[in-house]
């Protein structure tokens, strides 16, 4: 049994050690969807978070753990920087200025060749990240978020979802809220971004562009941001299946797509929501009501 | 507990060059219940609005206890002392009554981010005390049963009488009512009059909006009547109600309908 | 001076592409109130519409025509099977969002089926080779057609939006839907209506692009969604005027920054720009075209 286990986590280290490290990053997004932030600053953050600890390690010769600090103080810090001129707009354009944030860093990443190796990318990172300090980054953020769900903290985020107007009048400041999760969202994210680093050997500025941010969205969408394993369950699952799937790359992404497609337009509450008992005859009025208040909102 | 004395001098507010309240001044005084009526349209949610920050005001003052509220943020608004409720309910409808309620209680929670984290004792504490004062709370307006359903479940008059629970949670010294009898039966109405008197009992500075004049007449004890964003009369149930003014405002909309 | 000239021909006519291209992507904003994610990938299909008409032999105006019909029925496959369906299921804005990215993302793998990774070009065409030099600025021929093309699209969907009546019943349903629905105006079918002419638009721009710079590739798509998104937002969202200037705005940008700045600061200053505008003018450097929205 013993040999079986370690026979197992020989080959498939690789893949989990990419499940925890995706599962990581979606619990990020979560934090910043959990108060309707639609962010596609995560590419940036990661870039931030790999490209600092990268410099931290190989140049400043820090160790392993103050580095990662490091990339993740970082990415927090840049998220306090967009996130408190940008949090004052309307949805649409935080959504925009994420997405233009991630592309500048993009950008500077590219072409700033003494430190990032521009196009190249940096190569021959040393391999400090193991499974465990996945494991564990997982777990604190699980564990962060399961606690503050249950408090008042947690039940004035769901209200800034839901409906903000409220939230304010029942005397929740808002902005601070919303700031908070971004950053602590900039911070995971970072944090991901270094660990990323330290695992794969190599980084490039093609790793951190307009798709990693998406696709650090999907993950929690797909399982459900209403339900607190959502995020690790569209994480695994959207990990796993391409490599399940073991048809050509590009009958990948189609199927991928069709997949994503599919879930959107028939589990709108992500995958979760299959799970998530609900009290009869509340359904169809809550849906209602949701609507109402959506187009109350806009 | 004392309620506050709210003041309101000259507030006016424009939407894109529309004049929604032009110039309205009244006092609410401390622990009574003060009535603004008036036809639709003219201006009594806007100066809701205003009052509690949602909507700035173009113009005038706003002073509760004599601290200007001008300016402030709705959250700061708040934290003075001030809640409210909506004319269309404005219920989180997946959550369950309790946790409405429980939201109305965000600003009485001391304790800070890291002892949440902690799981200091303290923390779980003050969650019970919450949680045992909401529960009360929603034995007190009649639908103590009902805690653990989700609010969305809830017929009308239900979902007013948590939308209620959850501003009264905030333990208010000024509690502001936006229709809360629209859509109810008589003997709904009853109920919430007796709710809103027991209420201004127990010190509360009350404003109540509200169409329904016998309702409006039997809680209050001072009346505003607004009409295109200007006051037309005040003052008693018995003054207000035999005003030329008000009468005309009022059959001048049953004519319009 | 003539390098001045010579940048100024090249952005205006890079520039022209842009503007189509956003001018689709604010047309749906406008109405909708969303962002169509997959408009990258209908430029893309485009581009190669109108490759594949090329090949067939079709001359290049009937050409642009199969680009334009083909990036429009897309555009309306895309409403049809993801925006109302959600719509109808009261799905929040971010499923429009995941669920037009993941289209585009099939679109590209399925583009990478059909036609290969590798990048191709469309036939040689003689008379579009045709260059003029004035002292010392080369214009070619293709870069006037490029130009004139753009413009025709801009008068012909200026013309759509204001002379008829799909245009008045779009105006209505941006204006608000419920006010669109007690006129009359039938609303579903102008939705898709909608999507059909910001289909056509990044189809056209895609074949247009694919011209100008001689290549067509799967992937071209991703990066003219970035340029879009960033068009928009210079120009303000859902504003059609605010999308043609920043079009051209941004083309000029980023040819004048290559030939002065850096090349490979070009894509910074034009994110720089964004930056800029959402924290001064959040509705857009010509918010003022246009009467805001409520």
């Amino acid at each position: 049994m013993n040999a079986w286990i370690t026979q197992f986590f020989a080959s498939y280290s690789n893949i989990i050690d990419l499940c925890l490290l995706n599962s990581l990053i979606a619990y990020g997004l979560f934090l910043a969807l959990s108060a309707n932030m639609f962010s596609l600053a995560t590419g940036g953050f990661m870039a931030l978070g790999a490209y600092c600890s990268v410099y931290c390690t190989m140049v400043l010769g820090l160790s392993f753990a103050p580095a990662v600090f490091a990339g993740a103080l970082l990415a927090a810090l840049a998220a306090a920087a967009i996130g408190v001129p940008v949090l004052r707009l309307r949805g649409d354009y935080f959504m925009l200025a994420t997405f233009a944030f991630t592309e500048v860093t993009r950008v500077v990443a590219l072409n700033w060749e003494s430190v990032t190796g521009g196009a190249i990318g940096i190569f021959s990172i040393p391999r400090y990240t193991e499974t465990w300090h996945l494991v564990l980054a997982v777990a604190v953020v699980v564990y962060i978020a399961h606690t503050l769900r249950r408090s008042y903290f947690g039940r004035a985020i769901a209200a800034i979802k839901q409906d903000d107007v409220v939230a304010q009048s029942m005397g929740v400041n808002v902005f601070a809220h919303r700031l908070a999760l971004f950053i602590a969202s900039g911070f995971i994210c970072g944090a991901g971004g270094a660990l990323a680093a330290h695992l794969n050997y190599f980084i490039g500025p093609g790793d951190f562009g307009l798709a990693r941010s998406v696709d650090a969205l999907t993950y929690p969408i797909l399982g459900g941001v209403n339900a607190l394993a959502g995020p690790l369950v569209g994480a695994i699952f959207t990990t796993l299946l391409p490599e399940v799937l073991r048809f050509s790359n590009q009958l990948r992404e189609i199927l991928m797509g069709a997949l994503v497609v599919a879930i959107v337009l028939y589990l709108p509450g992500g995958a979760m929501s299959i799970l998530k008992l609900r009290w009869p005859g509340a359904t169809a009025r809550e849906t209602k009501l949701a609507a109402a208040t959506e187009q109350a909102q806009s | 507990m004392i309620g506050a004395k709210l003041e309101v001098w000259q507030i006016a507010k424009r939407f894109q060059g529309i004049v929604a309240v032009d110039s309205i001044s009244f006092v609410a005084g401390a622990g009574r219940v003060t009535g603004l009526i008036g036809p639709n349209g003219s201006g009594k949610t806007t100066t809701m609005n205003m009052i509690t920050g949602l909507y700035p005001a173009d113009a005038g003052r706003i002073v509760l206890d004599g601290v200007p509220l001008n300016g402030r943020p709705p959250h700061q608004v708040a934290a003075r002392g001030v809640a409210r409720t909506f004319q269309n309910i404005r219920l989180l409808a997946g959550q369950s009554v309790l946790a409405n309620v429980m939201l109305g209680t965000h600003l009485g929670h001391r304790q800070g981010i890291l002892a949440v984290l902690a799981r200091l004792p303290g923390v779980a504490r003050e969650e019970r005390e919450a949680e045992g004062r909401c529960l009360s709370l929603l034995d007190e307006v009649g639908i103590g049963h009902l805690a653990r359903v989700p609010a969305g479940a809830l017929s009308y008059g239900d979902r007013r009488r948590v939308e209620i629970s959850r501003a009264l949670a905030a333990r208010p010294r000024l509690l502001l009512l936006d229709e809360p009898a629209a859509g109810m039966n008589h003997s709904e109405k009853e109920q919430l009059g007796d709710l809103i008197l027991q209420i201004s009992a127990s010190g509360v500075t009350v404003l109540l909006i509200e169409h329904d004049i016998d309702l409006v007449s039997r809680v209050s004890d001072h009346i505003v009547c607004l009409n295109f964003g200007r006051e037309i009369a005040e003052g008693t149930p018995a003054e207000v109600r035999s005003s030329p003014a008000v009468i005309e405002a009022y059959l001048g909309r049953d004519e319009d309908a | 001076m003539s390098t001045f000239f010579q940048q100024l021909v090249n952005g205006i006519s890079l520039g022209s592409t842009y503007a189509v291209f956003a001018m689709g992507c604010t047309l749906i904003f406008g109405v909708l109130n969303i962002v169509n994610m997959a408009q990258g990938a209908f430029f893309m299909a485009g581009a190669y519409f109108g490759l594949e008409a090329a090949r067939l032999g079709l001359p290049t105006p009937l050409a642009l025509v199969v680009a334009l019909l083909g990036g429009g029925l897309l555009g309306m496959l895309s409403e049809l099977v993801i925006f109302r369906t959600l719509r109808a299921r009261g799905g929040h804005r971010w499923m429009g969002l995941v669920a037009s990215l993941a289209l585009a993302r099939m679109m590209v793998g399925l583009a990478q089926e059909i036609f290969g990774t590798q990048v191709q070009r469309y036939p040689a065409n003689g008379l579009l080779q045709i260059s003029w030099e004035i002292a010392d600025v080369r214009i070619q021929l293709l870069q006037v057609v490029i130009l004139v093309v753009s413009l025709l699209l801009m008068a012909l969907l200026a013309f759509v939006l204001q002379r008829s009546s799909t245009g008045r019943a779009i105006r209505t349903v941006a204006f608000s839907e419920d006010v669109a629905r007690i006129v009359g105006v039938p609303v579903g079918r102008t939705i898709l209506a909608t999507f059909f002419l910001a289909g056509a638009l990044a189809g056209a721009a895609g074949m247009l692009l694919g011209n100008l710079f001689n290549v067509v590739s799967p992937f071209m798509g991703e990066q003219m969604l970035v340029k879009g998104l960033t068009v928009i937002i210079i120009g303000g969202l859902g504003n059609v005027p605010g999308a043609v200037a920043g079009g051209f705005m941004l083309g000029l940008i980023e040819v004048f920054s290559v030939a002065y700045v850096s090349s490979s600061f070009r894509d910074a200053i034009g994110f720089g720009l964004i930056f800029f505008i959402l924290l001064v003018k959040p509705n857009g450097l010509f918010s003022g075209f246009e009467e805001r929205r409520a």
